[in-house]
């Protein structure tokens, strides 16, 4: 067993360090990708320059627009690269036919996806920490480091919670097919309901009624709130935000601990469930790879 | 000895969607037994569709058969297809396949002997072996897309004999290279052969390449093993036998008579025509009986101007066997 | 020239021809589109009394001003990017040297994606702006005039083509075959910030605003906006001049943008060809 977590391990060290030498040979694109955060949080700070006069007030989260926005940031890019890649990465592996590759080999069915998505984590985690510097040091944003240990514990259950989601996605590129269509499960989680209702530049407050119910369904709604009372100064830990919240007569954190961890306790082992059963059907039906 | 691979009534059925709800059943593997055996060169040839893909990838535990048994190297087919997967190395048709064009030759190998789980000790050594040994050492810090695609296919031999399976499967290896760039990884193949005594089954659907390199060859069509057998025991199964054309002096009727009768007479002659400047006769096999039947002709003061052999190549073989289930 | 449309309209009818062969595309394509305008109004929903005091020019509304800025802004993104990513599709499926040889070059191929994507891009702007006012109660000019809004949409489209095009050379110039190309990124990025896509321009600081004034987007969203918003046609000062200057814009960005791509061309065809090699 230990001899087979070392070997997972040194193949995911290997693949991270391919995946690292793909990402640093093109620098335009690391340039890029650096200003691109930055435009990101100019043009949040421009928009906070209209409150300017009169602060805004965004009870239960504080009052501070760019620390605000900066925070949904932080979870959009992990959501990215966590729920939105694993479908690519799976296609990218059968595209380039790679997939026969690695199943002769002795690593696990996961752990060359896994290797692969390391492209993604470069390209996104480190934007969260970019985020909120740029953010702190050029625009104003203000962190409150009161409640750090469970704003952390947060970030770890929607890093968990969108991984699992991100396997389901990826499944489906076997399992139903998907090969040539947009994915549907990270369309209408990522860039529908995600974007919509999980309230990354705003309050879900400013929603209707319909909108604030579906984002219900989604990690990020809890994790955004969550942070958002957590680091934001200013922020209230009591006051009932989310549809949820209301009809559990918990206080608001702990009802966004038990959901995320609700949703994460199912997504995870249901998306590698998912992700295993999916190559076994592709195995079976001989779809593997596009060389066939 | 038992065999290395062993499957029986091997069938793999594809649905192919015909309408936006339809589809039909599709045998692309359609009953197939096969023994191969340690250290062999067995070669699969068919023609495109014939299902040489789909058997090589049921024996490498890659797809799942719908029916028939095997084992590979002692392992079940359906069990343990895992440990198939872990025993045994495959290259692809397409030398891209597996190879990253940000990394170099060198750093290629590199990615994949951890990923095969080769031992950290072995790895450089092992490396510098295979880049040796497929003449890709002055290489090994050039990008793939700098060297050339049998160069590149070189490179997915080598990625395949990182950990030494002893099976190797090649999927059409040569298909997309030109002329030297084939020749040399047909070079490349037997010599992995001799040298490592691995098991190579390989796909082809060139002819004279199955003929050049196989110990033994399958002839596959529309998912069945329609012949399988070596070159020469193929040939004699079609009763095709090598022949020789003698063109001499002319021969008077009298003397072709008496010459027809001395030359059929010999033992392994299986044919022979005598005719007024020529000679024809075939034998099983020719190169027994030549050298008797040119005695004869000199015998009878006969001027020998030429001889020409002809041996049934493979191709007509294939073609005769093929087109006789029914093919244009 | 008619049998260069012809060539054009072969190849935008391709790109229809995917569309139907994959509708799943398509239908989310479109759910996109009102996705991400959908985001930009929420935020002005939530911004709208802040942005008012900026925004007296347009009634103090910013939720049009914002969805008509960030439609507009969204369909020339797409054009922008069109022509280098069109190259950079044609040469890994190893389809340009084909288009190269043929009567009308790429260009016919180019001209044909802009077609499509003039096409798509009308229609989902009618689609959105009529959910937005029907469905959003976002406030349009009940009388706002068409052949202006239609001539501000064909004059922006064909500027940031232009544009596009002047990137599109970087392919063959720079061999950015991958990737972001970086004028078009970097025109985006001004845009973003300059051009007051997202909020009014007396938010930028005073000194920037030199920059806002050298791209063409913001004289094409606020010409767009004063017809779509206030109803104001060419006969209104300010809308004809964003009208003359985008015009100015786009006869240059054209100009440069066809002959930079003829000149890429050329270099390519010296140089290492323009297929992918081996």
């Amino acid at each position: 067993m230990i001899q087979r977590l070392r070997r997972e391990w040194a193949s995911l060290v290997v693949f991270s360090k391919r995946e690292f030498i793909i990402w640093s040979s093109y620098r335009m694109n690391a340039w890029m990708w650096f200003l691109d955060v930055l435009l990101n949080t100019t043009v949040v700070f421009m928009l906070s320059l209209m409150t300017r006069d009169s602060p805004l007030d965004f009870a239960p989260y504080g009052s501070n627009y760019v620390t605000f926005v900066v925070l949904g940031f932080c979870v959009h890019y992990i959501s990215w690269t966590n729920l939105g890649d694993p479908f690519k990465r799976v296609a990218r592996i059968y595209w380039g036919g790679t997939m026969d590759l690695f199943l002769l080999s002795p690593v696990s069915y996961l752990t060359p996806f896994m290797g692969i998505m390391f492209r993604s984590v470069i390209d996104d985690y480190p934007r969260v920490v970019l985020s909120l510097a740029f953010g702190g040091v050029f625009f104003g944003a203000a962190y409150s480091a009161s409640q750090l240990p469970l704003a952390v514990l947060f970030l770890a259950l929607i890093l968990l919670s969108t991984l699992g989601i991100g396997l389901i996605s990826a499944s489906s590129f076997y399992l139903l097919n998907f090969k040539q269509n947009t994915e549907p499960v990270r369309f209408l989680l990522q860039d529908v309901i995600v974007a919509l209702a999980a309230g990354y530049y705003y309050p879900i407050t400013v929603l209707p009624r319909s909108l604030q119910v579906l984002g219900s369904f989604i990690p990020h709604t809890y994790a955004l709130d969550a942070l958002r009372r957590l680091v934001v100064p200013g922020g209230n830990l009591t006051t009932k935000v989310l549809p949820l919240q209301h009809l559990l007569p918990w206080t608001p954190i702990t009802t966004d601990i038990v959901v995320l961890t609700a949703m994460t306790l199912i997504a995870l082992p249901l998306g590698v469930w998912m992700y295993v059963r999916g190559i076994e059907k592709a195995r079976r039906q001989g779809t593997l790879t596009r060389w066939q | 000895m038992t065999p290395v691979i062993s499957v029986q009534g091997l069938v793999k059925t594809f649905r192919v969607r015909d309408g936006l709800l339809r589809s039909h059943p599709f045998n692309a593997v359609d009953g197939v037994d096969l023994d191969i055996s340690s250290g062999e060169v067995f070669g699969l040839l068919g023609r495109n569709g014939a299902g040489k893909t789909t058997l090589i990838k049921m024996m490498a535990g890659l797809l799942r058969p719908d029916d028939g048994t095997g084992r590979v190297l002692g392992h079940d087919i359906y069990r343990d297809h895992k440990r198939i997967r872990a025993s045994v190395s495959l290259v692809a048709p397409t030398a891209d396949v597996g190879t990253d064009n940000n990394l170099t030759v060198r750093q290629n190998l590199e990615f994949w002997a951890v990923v095969y789980d080769l031992e950290r000790e072995h790895r450089d050594a092992r490396i510098d072996e295979l880049l040796t040994f497929l003449d890709l050492k002055a290489y090994e810090h050039h990008w793939p897309m700098s060297i050339s695609a049998g160069m590149r296919q070189r490179l997915a031999i080598a990625r395949s004999l990182l950990v030494r399976n002893p099976i190797l499967f090649l999927d059409e290896p040569t298909v997309k290279l030109d002329a030297a760039g084939a020749q040399a990884v047909r070079a490349f193949i037997r010599k992995i052969n001799q040298d490592f005594g691995i098991t190579i089954v390989l796909t082809t659907h060139f002819i004279f390449e199955a003929e050049r390199l196989c110990d033994r060859v399958a002839i596959l069509d529309r998912g069945k093993i329609i012949s399988c057998d070596s070159v020469t025991n193929l040939r004699r199964h079609l009763q095709r036998y090598d022949a020789s054309e003698i063109v001499c002096g002319e021969i008077g009727e009298d003397l072709c008579r008496e010459v027809h009768g001395r030359l059929i007479a010999l033992p392994n002659v299986v044919s022979c025509t005598v005719e007024r400047d020529r000679v024809e006769v075939s034998g099983d096999p020719l190169a027994s009986v030549l050298f008797d039947v040119l005695k004869i002709l000199r015998a009878h003061g006969i001027d020998i101007h030429s001889v020409d052999t002809d041996e049934p190549s493979l191709e007509e073989i294939f073609l005769t066997t093929v087109n006789s289930r029914g093919h244009v | 020239m008619k049998r260069f449309l012809r060539a054009s309209l072969s190849f935008a009818w391709l790109e229809l021809k995917a569309l139907r062969f994959y509708p799943v595309n398509g239908a989310l394509q479109v759910v996109q589109s009102f996705v991400s305008v959908g985001i930009w109004f929420f935020v002005s929903l939530l911004l709208n009394d802040f942005a008012a005091p900026d925004l007296a020019e347009f009634g103090g509304d910013f939720v049009a001003y914002m969805v008509v800025g960030v439609l507009f802004f969204q369909n020339a993104g797409s054009v922008l990017n069109l022509p280098q990513q069109s190259l950079a599709t044609a040469f890994w499926d190893k389809r340009l040297e084909v288009y190269h040889s043929q009567r009308h070059g790429i260009w016919a191929y180019v001209v044909g994606r802009l077609i499509w994507a003039f096409a798509y891009n009308a229609v989902m702007t009618v689609a959105v702006l009529v959910f937005g006012v029907l469905a959003a109660g976002v406030r349009l000019d009940p009388g706002l005039p068409l052949l202006p809004a239609f001539g501000f949409y064909v004059v922006f489209t064909l500027t940031v083509f232009g544009i596009g095009l002047i990137g599109a050379g970087n392919f063959f110039f720079l061999e950015i075959k991958q990737g972001r190309e970086p004028l078009t990124w970097g025109v985006n990025i001004l845009v973003r910030i300059f051009s007051g896509v997202y909020y009014p321009l007396s938010i930028i600081p005073v000194g920037l605003r030199w920059v806002t004034w050298c791209l063409p987007h913001t004289y094409a969203l606020q010409g767009v906006r004063l017809v779509m918003i206030n109803g104001a046609g060419l006969e209104n000062a300010d809308t004809l001049r964003a009208f003359l200057s985008l015009l100015a814009f786009c006869v240059a960005s054209l100009m440069a943008g066809i002959w930079m791509l003829n000149r890429g061309l050329r270099n390519a065809e010296a140089g290492n060809g323009i297929a992918v090699v081996g």
